[in-house]
């Protein structure tokens, strides 16, 4: 199953582009919208499902991800694919940056923290006209030749998210996947058996920010414009939904609550302009109904079909049951 | 003969508390001993002093010959000192599997190891371990659905996983009724025997105490009023006076 990550990739990618062929363009930039999303999701859920961190200002690195490509391809002029390379980079030094002070936090504390250090983040770009537009934000991106055309952005978004993806859940399979877990359990216990929580909660923050980053890299990329409102705190309350919509405790809850999410955002949005009020009630049937997600309750009906109580269930190193979220 | 472990001069104060107040002992290498005492005499908070929960005011703790006064509990576990709880304190939507997995990979050092596949790891180690605690087939279910007394079990299991070299157990039998004491007591015995390894256990059942340690540590306010083996501190007449003589 380990060694068959390549064939995951491969299929994945397979299945996506062959989708891309098929829609026309109004679809294939929905399409790309929602595989970006699912990556911010994942990203986003590997602080909230795996380790039970509540971040509130993840969309910032989402954010930043952009800003530092549009930033550079305007007022640098560095190459397009050295910019790609770096914004990843810049954005999860940044999340470092920002992870030292907030990790140090547990609960409540870490999360208003995150917040605050989300919207001095906005509020930055916002203000600060001469430098990055501020509420005007970027546009006009330029992109590297080879990607301009929309079908050749498609291939490559499928293959950046599909790679960050199965990079993601190899990482959530790993020893430190486990370890990020354990901690989410039970944090006292964690430094018992060795685990050095603040060390370890700050590496998987500046990962999930990077990976955010990438997330806003591409998302610039598709609409060749940045905004500050891919900054601002309500953007990291829609991954946070995404991701409880979908599961928290399941590796592709996200992908599906992303899906969702921007689907139906896409459709409602052109009948009315009170799609929030109809995700708000989805959200809440959700809740009540299905407390862990979509995926999450999926995979307990499932699994009940499949082993009825008595019996042992196989080992599974996701989704272990149990609602409500912790918050560590 | 040198001691594995020994403390000088060990304080600690809450706000106007001396909860800890000027602990010496020295535990030799496999040796099995217990600290009682009344409640409040401070017994839980010298484990938490030693097991790293949180830095002492005082004095020095030395482990193997090397100091290892205030390090933090990461580094005392990478050192050979592990502990159960008294209160249960597990991973409660984890299987017992990986309850006890992950205290191995730790110990393995394979926490940031971002490659290989989590469920192929330390398989066999983990299962002896579950084994030895007698949970081998409860192997998979979640922790947090087990009965008390396997959580017990469990809690006891994570903290042998790393085989360690001190084991502090803090009321490793609280809440559980006598038959299973004595098979959760009879487990540390037989394996403290096999490895040599070193147990320090805080215990209220005296029947627990005298039973299973070699040596006795009585403490009382915050002080270690006598040590000894069983028969000594049955006739110590400072402890009769602090188990029998209430209020005195």
């Amino acid at each position: 199953m380990w060694r068959s990550g390549a064939w995951h990739w491969l299929v994945a990618v397979a299945v996506l582009f062959t989708l891309s062929l098929l829609l026309g363009d109004f679809y294939r930039h929905l399409g790309m919208t929602v595989l970006i999303m699912a990556l911010f999701a994942l990203s986003y859920n590997l602080l909230l499902g795996e380790t039970g961190l509540v971040s509130f200002g993840h969309a910032a690195f989402f954010g930043v991800g952009g800003y530092t490509y549009a930033l550079l391809a305007t007022k640098v002029g560095t190459p397009a694919l050295v910019n790609i390379v770096l914004a990843p980079i810049a954005t999860a030094l940044i999340a470092l940056l920002v992870g030292y002070f907030c990790v140090r936090l547990h609960g409540i504390l870490f999360s208003m923290l995150t917040l605050a250090f989300g919207q001095v983040i906005y509020t930055v770009t916002f203000q600060w006209y001469s430098f990055t537009g501020g509420d005007n934000g970027i546009v006009g991106l330029p992109a590297p030749p080879l990607l301009i055309p929309p079908g050749n952005y498609a291939v490559f978004v499928i293959f950046v998210v599909v790679t960050c993806g199965i990079a993601l859940w190899r990482l959530a399979h790993s020893p430190f996947g486990q370890a990020l877990r354990i901690m989410r359990e039970n944090r006292e216990r964690a430094e018992f058996i060795g685990i050095p929580v603040r060390r370890l909660r700050l590496i998987v923050f500046t990962i999930a920010g990077g990976f955010a980053g990438i997330a806003g890299l591409l998302f610039a990329l598709l609409n060749r414009q940045v905004f500050p409102d891919d900054m601002y705190w309500a953007q990291t309350a829609q991954v946070l939904v995404m991701s409880l919509l979908g599961g928290i405790f399941t590796f592709l809850g996200p992908v599906v609550g992303a899906f969702i999410v921007t689907v139906l955002q896409y459709w409602i949005a052109t009948y009315t302009i009170y799609w929030l009020l109809i995700l708000g009630t989805i959200l809440l049937l959700c809740v009540l109904f299905f407390p862990q997600g979509i995926v999450g309750s999926l995979q307990e009906r499932l699994k009940h079909r499949l082993a009825p109580p008595p019996s042992p269930s196989p080992l599974k190193g996701e989704g272990t049951g149990g609602g409500g979220l912790v918050v560590g | 003969m040198k001691a594995l472990l020994s403390v000088r001069g060990l304080a600690k104060s809450f706000g106007g508390l001396r909860a800890v107040d000027g602990v010496d002992l020295d535990v030799r290498q496999g040796e099995i001993t217990a600290i009682i005492g009344p409640n409040g005499a401070g017994k839980t908070t010298f484990f938490n002093l030693i097991s790293g929960a949180f830095p002492c005011d005082h004095g020095r703790i030395v482990f193997d010959g090397e100091e290892i006064t205030n390090l933090p509990a990461p580094r005392l576990f990478k050192r050979g000192i592990c502990r159960a709880f008294q209160v249960v304190n597990l991973f409660p939507r984890l299987t017992l599997f990986e309850n006890v997995q992950a205290a191995l990979l730790s110990h393995q050092g394979k926490v940031f190891n971002c490659f290989l596949h989590v469920d192929r790891l330390a398989r066999q180690e983990t299962e002896q371990v579950l084994s030895e605690v007698g949970l081998a087939e409860k192997a998979s279910l979640v922790s947090k659905n087990l009965s008390h007394g396997d959580q017990k079990r469990l809690d006891i299991a994570i903290a042998l996983a790393a085989k360690p070299r001190l084991l502090l157990l803090d009321e490793p039998t609280a809440g559980l009724n006598p038959k299973e004491s004595r098979e959760i007591m009879g487990l540390v015995e037989g394996i403290a025997g096999r490895e040599n390894l070193t147990v320090i256990f805080i215990e209220h059942d005296m029947d627990v105490v005298f039973s299973v340690a070699e040596t006795i540590r009585v403490m009382h306010q915050g002080r270690l009023i006598a040590e000894g083996t069983p028969q000594v501190i049955k006739g110590h007449p400072e402890v009769r006076k602090v188990y029998l003589g209430e209020g005195e």
